[in-house]
């Protein structure tokens, strides 16, 4: 899970697909609902740790300019 | 008689500028490096939109498959008694949220599907003035840089005229896949019902459908990405 979230620093991994995936994948042993939810929260983290240090960067390179 | 002459003087003057203005626009063209920087961005900018429509449709099947799960929990639960007004009830409601996300999708991929086709057509203009320099003048340069299987090459687009003023939409896969996706969904409402009183085991149905919609999906994820594969593959050849 570390991994994933070290991974997400570099490439995206917010995608829609990657939650239906998830979400199949699991379907098996705990139904649909409670990977639908917590594949949201973790893509929002994926996203936020993608995102974040991004605009970060814009914003800090934008004051510099 | 002195109109018609002066007429087509006036048609022959006009007939010159057009040429000279061509001239002067061939002098004051853009550099082949700019041109082809230009087309790179623009082809990537439409691989790009073409990525966001994948990932709105995945979004859309999650959300499918949890309120299909949501119906099938909530009717497992439920007091024989009560059974048929709830059953309408949940199933009308789910459809309707379902309609509506799946309709609002629709009109979001169709502008999508909109700024896709101009980066067609400025690419297909890229290509004329590419062909007006003659630095790449055949067919088998532009698809090593197109990619053969780009939209712009394909003569086969599907066009659905929807309503009587005009309104079309070309390559429509995403129409005709929420299309699918509905129809089955609101085709399941009775099926399932049926079923459910015939004492059938719901979960078997719904997991049926469910795996319908699966394949579906796939069988388009796989047609967008072996479109997109080879014409990458010739970009980075060219």
């Amino acid at each position: 899970m570390l991994e994933l979230f070290g991974l997400s620093l570099f490439v995206p991994l917010y995608y829609g697909e990657y939650l239906v995936g998830f979400t199949l994948g699991t379907m098996f042993v705990f139904g649909a609902n409670i990977p639908i939810i917590g594949g949201l929260v973790i893509l929002f983290i994926l996203f936020t740790l993608y995102g974040l240090p991004r605009f970060i960067y814009r914003f800090v390179q934008s004051k510099f300019n | 008689m002195s109109t018609p002459v002066h007429f087509l003087k006036k048609k022959k003057n006009r007939r010159k500028s057009k040429l000279v203005m061509t001239n002067t626009s061939q002098s004051d063209q853009p550099s082949t490096e700019y041109l082809l920087q230009e087309l790179n961005n623009s082809f990537e900018h439409s691989r790009h939109l073409e990525q966001q429509i994948n990932n709105y449709l995945a979004f859309y099947l999650a959300f499918l498959i949890g309120s299909i799960s949501i119906v099938a929990s909530f009717l497992e639960n439920i007091e024989q008694s009560s059974f048929a007004l709830q059953i309408n009830l949940s199933f009308i409601v789910i459809l309707l949220v379902n309609s509506v996300i799946g309709v609002s999708l629709f009109s979001l991929v169709v502008k999508l599907r909109y700024a896709i086709n101009r980066h067609v057509s400025k690419i297909a203009w890229i290509r004329n003035i590419l062909d007006l320099k003659k630095d790449l003048s055949t067919h088998e340069e532009m698809c090593g840089i197109f990619g053969s299987n780009h939209p712009a090459f394909k003569k086969s687009e599907l066009k659905l005229s929807i309503f009587k003023n005009g309104f079309s939409v070309k390559s429509s896969n995403e129409f005709i896949l929420l299309f699918i996706v509905l129809s089955i969904f609101s085709g399941s409402y009775w099926f399932i019902r049926e079923q459910f009183y015939a004492s059938y085991k719901l979960s078997y149905w719904i997991s049926l459908i469910l795996w319908g919609l699966i394949v579906l999906y796939l069988i388009f994820v796989l047609i967008q990405t072996f479109r997109f594969k080879k014409y990458t593959k010739d970009l980075k050849n060219s």
